[in-house]
């Protein structure tokens, strides 16, 4: 592994060759930035993995049969398991989804389920991303640079092989595929994950395609050819919900598909992941993640929350406010490491300040543990420092739940940092997990 | 026991030609408890075939897409239906309806304007007082609100159309805990669309006409409901051309 990390130059100027970049909006301003990857790999154990791998499938699991639900029978609101506010004020439910029933019955066909390692081994879920989850090709492109610049490192450990991950998307959308192309579309080439979706596209054959290569007749989606129109059976979007069809969401968007919603609930079409999704990674929804499990799956969660408190309950309102200077805030309408608050940083004014917005919108705040995180090493001039990290997970649902045998490592760059997001300029790192 | 005839012509004109022209109508209404839908037809111009479909709130909904350039789209309804009086049917409640929607979302103004008022008796009476409430607030204005006014604006101008009365009102309504729904369709003796809200007794939908101050009797043509103006748009269109458009509306309900 050492003769790994004395090539990281190397690898990092080959990722940057690939334009394996990530674009971020700031102050409105697009910038486009290298994702700085860092030669140490994080290494999971073949044991370990075989852990997660179990929590991860019942999890997604869970998550799926609670998006069929909650846009059908509502039987876990009815139920009293969930209460119908977390439901119907979440901004990611969409009630234009009310009804539809997606093909395969899966909602969820790519979730992006981000983890934490504590100090003392044991692993939480931080959160559950089941919108449009990227990251994938960041890990892929990585390793097969690293093979090619120290073959001798995959020569001599027996790490499982991660570069099936476009063939694992393809079979999922296969499995769903209605009868068509398999379309991949993109917002273009100015969106943060631009180079990720021309990467999967590639890795798993399917066509990249923007809005204008599509449109919808006759309650079927097509794409231009010249000879055409070619059916498209299956679409891997990777534009948001409220953009994604202007007749149905945002009458302004531009990078959308008029009418595609009416061709999803014709069925003549899967859309992956599903339109709606947003009600289930709901930082609020989070909460109830293990309840659901238990409701629907009648098993004990395997793998843990963080614990979390919800202001919305009249007890845990009051152990929040009284313990805020301790707790991390985490505003659920906020996404990417944005809206998250350490009580610990705040002067006595914003902890007031704080306090009284949550008092005001309970709803709207979730408050939890800090999670003492097991800190990975990182090369920083040519010395290896500890940093934050977390993991996320690629669950992929078709025909059986797959976790793909790798993942995206992200660490924090700034040692004083806990929130480890790219957004907010972190760096990343392959994940080995171990065959044996 | 009545029997209207109706009829409904929308015509956009473009400023240039465009292409590409998707289109979503919500032009066509159902057959409901009270109202039966004797005969429609719908025409468009240019001609082109489209689908039906039914929408996530219940409502029929028509779409296709003209892909040659064109200078005007134009769709017309007509039809009759037979208003029987039948009240509405008990129906589970679809709890989207108890929330704030965008349109409808009070700011301070308005929640505090809510609170204050009022509201004795059931539900059906609540929502008559509420509606004599936006009554006695506005003042009917055409031209000075636009199809993406919300609530709170509307509420702080004291004047508007009906889709401003009904925003106004169900913000209210929700506000104050009865379940309330926006309804777009046409109305006797009103020379285009009309827009009303139901309320949900705990049982069935209740037609209630904040602008006219009157519960919504047989001579109101239900066509669309939804959250608010946005889920009953009778048109929604995105084509290519940066033309300008211009929009007439003829309509007519007569009884026979």
């Amino acid at each position: 592994m050492n003769e790994l990390i004395q090539r990281s130059t190397d690898v990092n100027k080959q990722l940057s060759r690939y334009g394996v970049k990530f674009g971020i909006y700031k102050n409105n301003v697009f910038e486009e930035r290298l994702f700085p990857f860092d030669t140490i790999p994080r290494i999971l154990s073949a044991q370990e993995f075989a852990f997660l791998e179990k929590g991860l499938a019942q999890r997604v699991t869970a998550l799926n049969l609670f998006l069929n639900d909650v846009y059908g029978k509502k039987q876990i609101i009815s139920d009293a398991v969930i209460p119908e506010d977390f439901v119907y004020l979440s901004s990611g439910y969409l009630p234009q989804c009310e009804g539809l029933a997606p093909p395969k019955g899966i909602s969820s066909h790519i979730s992006g389920i981000d983890l934490v390692q504590s100090k003392n081994g044991d692993w939480y879920i931080l959160e559950d991303n089941l919108r449009i989850p990227s990251g994938a090709s960041y890990p892929l492109i990585a390793r097969s640079l690293c093979r090619k610049c120290s073959p001798e490192t995959f020569r001599k450990n027996r790490i499982t092989d991660n570069r099936n991950y476009g063939q694992l998307l393809r079979s999922v959308m296969d499995y769903v595929n209605t009868g068509g192309l398999n379309v991949i579309l993109t917002p273009g080439r100015f969106n943060a994950a631009y180079f990720e979706h021309s990467y999967l596209a590639e890795q798993s054959g399917a066509v990249l395609a923007e809005s204008g290569d599509l449109y919808v007749e006759n309650s079927q989606l097509f794409y231009r050819t010249n000879r055409g129109g070619e059916r498209v059976g299956a679409i891997y979007r990777r534009i948001s919900d409220e953009y994604l069809d202007p007749l149905c969401f945002l009458p302004d968007s531009l990078i959308g598909i008029p009418n595609l919603m009416t061709a999803y609930r014709a069925g003549t079409v899967a859309v992956l992941n599903a339109p709606g999704n947003g009600v289930a990674d709901d930082k609020g929804i989070y909460y109830f993640v293990p309840k659901m499990i238990r409701y629907y799956l009648h098993e004990e969660p395997i793998l843990r929350n963080a614990p979390t408190y919800l202001p919305f309950y009249e007890e845990d309102l009051r152990f929040v406010l009284d313990r805020l200077s301790s707790l991390v805030i985490k505003d659920v309408a906020e996404a990417g490491g944005y809206g998250v608050i350490f009580g610990r940083d705040l002067t006595k004014e914003a902890l007031d300040t704080l306090k009284s917005a949550i008092v005001a919108e309970p709803r709207r705040f979730i408050a939890q543990e800090v999670i003492d995180f097991l800190d990975l090493p990182v090369m920083e001039d040519n010395q290896r420092v500890d940093r934050k990290a977390d993991l996320r997970a690629f669950v992929l649902t078709g025909d059986s739940v797959t976790v793909w045998p790798s993942g995206l490592t992200r660490f924090s760059r700034d040692p004083e940092s806990f929130v480890v997001n790219s957004s907010q300029g972190g760096g990343f790192k392959d994940t080995w997990v171990m065959s044996r | 026991m009545k029997r209207l005839s109706f009829q409904y012509t929308i015509s956009i004109v473009f400023e240039w030609p465009v292409a590409d022209h998707a289109f979503l109508l919500r032009c066509l209404p159902p057959s409901l408890p009270g109202q039966r839908i004797l005969d429609v037809c719908l025409s468009l111009f240019p001609c082109v075939p489209y689908a039906l479909q039914r929408d996530a709130f219940g409502n029929l909904i028509e779409l296709g897409r003209i892909c040659a350039p064109h200078d005007s789209f134009t769709y017309g309804v007509t039809g009759s239906a037979l208003m029987d009086g039948t009240p509405t049917e008990p129906e589970p409640l679809f709890p989207v309806y108890r929330f704030p929607s965008a349109y409808t979302r009070p700011d301070c103004a308005l929640s505090e304007f809510g609170r204050s008022l009022p509201l004795t008796g059931s539900p059906a009476e609540m929502s008559l007082q509420l509606a004599q409430a936006v009554h006695g607030l506005f003042t009917y204005t055409p031209g000075i609100t636009g199809v993406k006014t919300t609530a709170a604006r509307a509420f702080s101008l004291r004047q508007g159309v009906c889709q401003d009365y009904t925003h106004v009102f169900l913000a209210l309504a929700r506000l104050r805990g009865i379940p309330a729904r926006y309804v777009s369709g046409l109305l006797t003796g009103e020379g285009s669309s009309h827009a009303w809200a139901e309320i949900y007794d705990g049982e069935r939908w209740m037609g209630v006409d904040p602008t006219h101050c009157r519960p919504a009797d047989d001579s109101y043509i239900r066509f669309n409901v939804g959250r608010d103006f946005d889920d009953c748009a009778m048109e929604r269109g995105v084509f290519h051309g940066g033309a300008s458009q211009s929009q007439s509306v003829a309509s007519r309900v007569t009884e026979q």
